[in-house]
């Protein structure tokens, strides 16, 4: 149902503006609407506007996320506290911010060195672990030792011309390896290369390695040491403070985090409010002394509007409404308003645009069709059973506001996958039949696929002359002469030719087929003049659509199969471990094609079949003037 | 014989609507993909156009059935 919307002006004192206004804030009854005039924020809103993407920045920068967890009792102190309604508080509230973020930002960037360094010191790391044993037995006051970066492909030959190079400058100590070595391959086709040679021959080894493009490897800045050894220790120091350091920082945002993530995101909801009861103030109309606000009210909440006004500023305020012209319906916002049982499903209408205010609210014929069609999808009592466990746990989730509504329509659905199972004799599959010898109610849908069809279609030709009739409801009430004929001569042709089709089949007396050929006459006429050629284009769009409920049958008989086949795989490996993983692994898979082809299937039929015939979007959605209460999300 | 290309008929209206949908969908799948990334308003009507290729293998479903029950 989409609730009566009122027009309400409220008058009042220019002094007495901001109090208004964080009345009507209060309430959060009032769909505000602002005069289309261009709007120069003032310093005020900047200000705010600035402060509060400062906060914002400040816990994104402390990576709080917690939104979900912020209680009405943290936000409601945080008010209490803060009065930004007073001249000079932003201001003053933004000095204390920047200190705040001063401290931040030194810890942060200090986070982020560090992380640049680790990632240095770990790739030195590798190296220092690999040639600490070599180093280590190399390291005397005769040798010279470094380490060199070079390809991988040319390791070998560079060995090769470094042994004969030495051999030359000492022929004589044979006794002696003049070049002693240790490769580390690395990625990208690097190696890491660790030669020792006699001290004296250090320059020439560094120059004809230099020569073959190998490049002298060092440790990070700030590592570096005299010796190779020093060299790898300092590192392997270096990598225990650093780390240590990073993990004291982790720990100082993570308690700067739980002291302050909370206190900033209350202060970000309070300078948003205040920001738009600025908004609110600044796109009022101010005639002289007087201001005015107008904006759109339920009908319902009327005089309690009214009285509260009166109770806070007496004869101060002066308020009038009217009801919405035919004129106006267009601009006019539409809630919606349905009873808690059927209220889940207007979730389903949220991918579809809003409907406008004097259109049809479809969410109560939704609630009862889509769980009707979507358990007549599924068909089984097991798989019902399941879906209503799955629906209850959903129900009783936090994790997403949109949780508890899919569990209750889950409820819904899992009540008529259990009726529809006992008319086609369905639990898990044949299992029922073959452990309790159940028979089904009305028909086993694996065997008789036709007499499942044909209530398909049948089905299918309530649900589509359902919808035409609405659309000739709506074309009669917005007294649109050219939809309700079109709508209404959609519904008798449709009519005319099921009755055609019944007397073919059932062989009944003569003076129906006349009946039926002056109906298939009258509907014409009316679809010419209402629709001209488009209307009997529309007609036989509407008998694709009829058809279209075939999938109701094609998807139910496709998951019985599956069922049976996945009880089948007891048969043929016999009641073992393997026989039994493989039936439950089919019956899961055919548990998660149920659920998740039949909602969208039902959906589907709704979308496109149903609601073509009467659903217009293209309404705006009433957003009230109200403070943020726990639907708080994430701001975007 | 009769019945053999009964049955060859009978997979082949539901086998080639099944093929020819498959590729409309994953065009309109991809394009739609795209479009919610940008837009995500659009939801609803790209899974309406998701959807409505699928009304063709439905088509080729009854009739499948029709054949496979002159068979039976």
């Amino acid at each position: 149902m989409i609730r009566e919307m009122m027009r309400l002006a409220v008058w009042g004192l220019t002094p007495q503006r901001p109090e208004v206004v964080e009345a009507l804030h209060d309430f959060g009854l009032l769909h505000v609407v602002s005069p289309p005039e261009a709007h120069t924020p003032s310093r005020e809103e900047e200000a705010l506007r600035f402060t509060r993407a400062k906060v914002l920045g400040m816990l994104e920068a402390m990576e709080w996320k917690d939104w979900g967890e912020l209680t009405d009792e943290i936000v409601d102190r945080a008010r209490e506290r803060v009065d930004l309604g007073i001249e000079g508080v932003v201001a003053e509230i933004d000095r204390s911010l920047d200190d705040f973020r001063n401290r931040l930002a030194v810890l942060l960037e200090e986070r982020k060195r560090l992380g640049f360094s680790l990632a240095e010191l770990k790739r030195a790391h590798q190296v220092v672990f690999h040639f600490i044993p070599f180093v280590s037995a190399e390291d005397r006051h005769d040798s010279n030792l470094s380490l060199w970066w070079v390809k991988s492909e040319s390791v070998q030959k560079i060995l090769y011309g470094l042994r004969n190079q030495l051999q030359k400058e000492e022929p004589g100590e044979e006794e002696k390896e003049p070049l002693r070595y240790h490769v580390l391959n690395t990625e990208k086709g690097q190696s890491v290369l660790a030669v020792s040679t006699a001290l004296e021959m250090g320059e020439k080894v560094g120059e004809f390695l230099r020569q073959r493009g190998a490049v002298l490897w060092k440790a990070p800045e700030g590592f570096q040491r005299e010796t190779a050894k020093d060299t790898l220790l300092a590192v392997e120091e270096g990598l225990k403070e650093t780390n240590f350091r990073l993990e004291e920082i982790a720990e100082e945002i993570r308690r700067a985090r739980e002291e302050w993530g909370p206190r900033l995101a209350s202060l970000y909801i309070l300078l948003d409010e205040r920001l738009e009861e600025t908004l609110v103030e600044s796109g009022s109309q101010t005639r002289g002394e007087t201001f005015l606000i107008e904006g759109w009210i339920p009908s319902d909440s009327l005089d309690t509007v009214i009285s509260m006004l009166k109770e806070r500023f007496g004869d101060n305020v002066l308020v009038q409404w009217r009801y919405p012209s035919s004129e106006e319906w267009h601009r006019v916002p539409t809630l919606l308003s349905n009873p808690p049982a059927t209220q889940p499903f207007e979730i389903l209408l949220r991918l579809m645009p809003h409907p406008q205010y004097k259109g049809i609210d479809p969410t109560s014929l939704v609630a009862v069709f889509f769980p009707f069609f979507a358990g007549c999808m599924i068909g089984d009592a097991g798989y019902g059973a399941l879906i209503a466990i799955l629906g209850y746990r959903l129900t009783q989730s936090t994790a997403h506001p949109l949780l508890p509504p899919v569990g209750k329509i889950l409820l819904w659905v899992s009540g008529w996958s259990v009726a529809w199972g006992i008319a086609f004799g369905e639990i898990f599959g044949d299992l029922g039949h073959r452990l309790f010898h159940i028979r089904p109610l009305w028909v086993e849908r694996s065997h008789a696929v036709l007499p499942v069809l044909i209530f398909t279609v049948a089905l299918g030709v309530a649900h589509i002359s359902i919808g035409l009739f609405m659309g000739f409801l709506d074309g009669l009430r917005k007294k649109h002469r050219h939809l309700w004929m079109e709508r209404l001569g959609s519904l008798i042709v449709l009519c005319s030719l099921v009755g055609l089709l019944l007397l073919v089949r059932l062989n009944l007396p003569r003076p129906f087929f006349s009946l039926n050929i002056v109906l298939l006459v009258i509907g014409t006429a009316l679809l010419l003049v209402g629709g001209k050629i488009g209307g009997i284009i529309e007609t036989f769009s509407a008998l694709g659509n009829v058809l279209s409920y075939v999938r109701i049958a094609a998807i139910g008989l496709s998951s019985a199969i599956l069922a049976i086949v996945a009880t089948r795989f007891v048969d043929v490996l016999g009641l073992s471990f393997l026989g039994i993983l493989m039936a439950l692994i089919i019956h899961l898979l055919n548990f998660v094609l149920a659920i998740g082809g039949s909602g969208l299937h039902s959906a589907r039929l709704h979308y496109v079949e149903f609601f073509s015939k009467f659903y217009q979007g293209g309404g705006k959605e009433f957003r009230p003037f109200t403070r943020r209460r726990l639907s708080w999300k994430k701001p975007s | 014989m009769e019945k053999a290309l009964l049955a060859l008929a009978a997979s082949l209206a539901i086998g080639i609507p099944a093929l020819a949908t498959a590729y409309a969908q994953a065009r309109i799948g991809s394009a739609g993909a795209g479009t919610v990334a940008e837009k995500p308003e659009t939801s609803g009507t790209m899974i309406i156009l998701e959807a409505i290729p699928e009304t063709i293998v439905i088509l080729g479903f009854v009739v499948a059935i029709m054949m496979i029950l002159q068979l039976a």
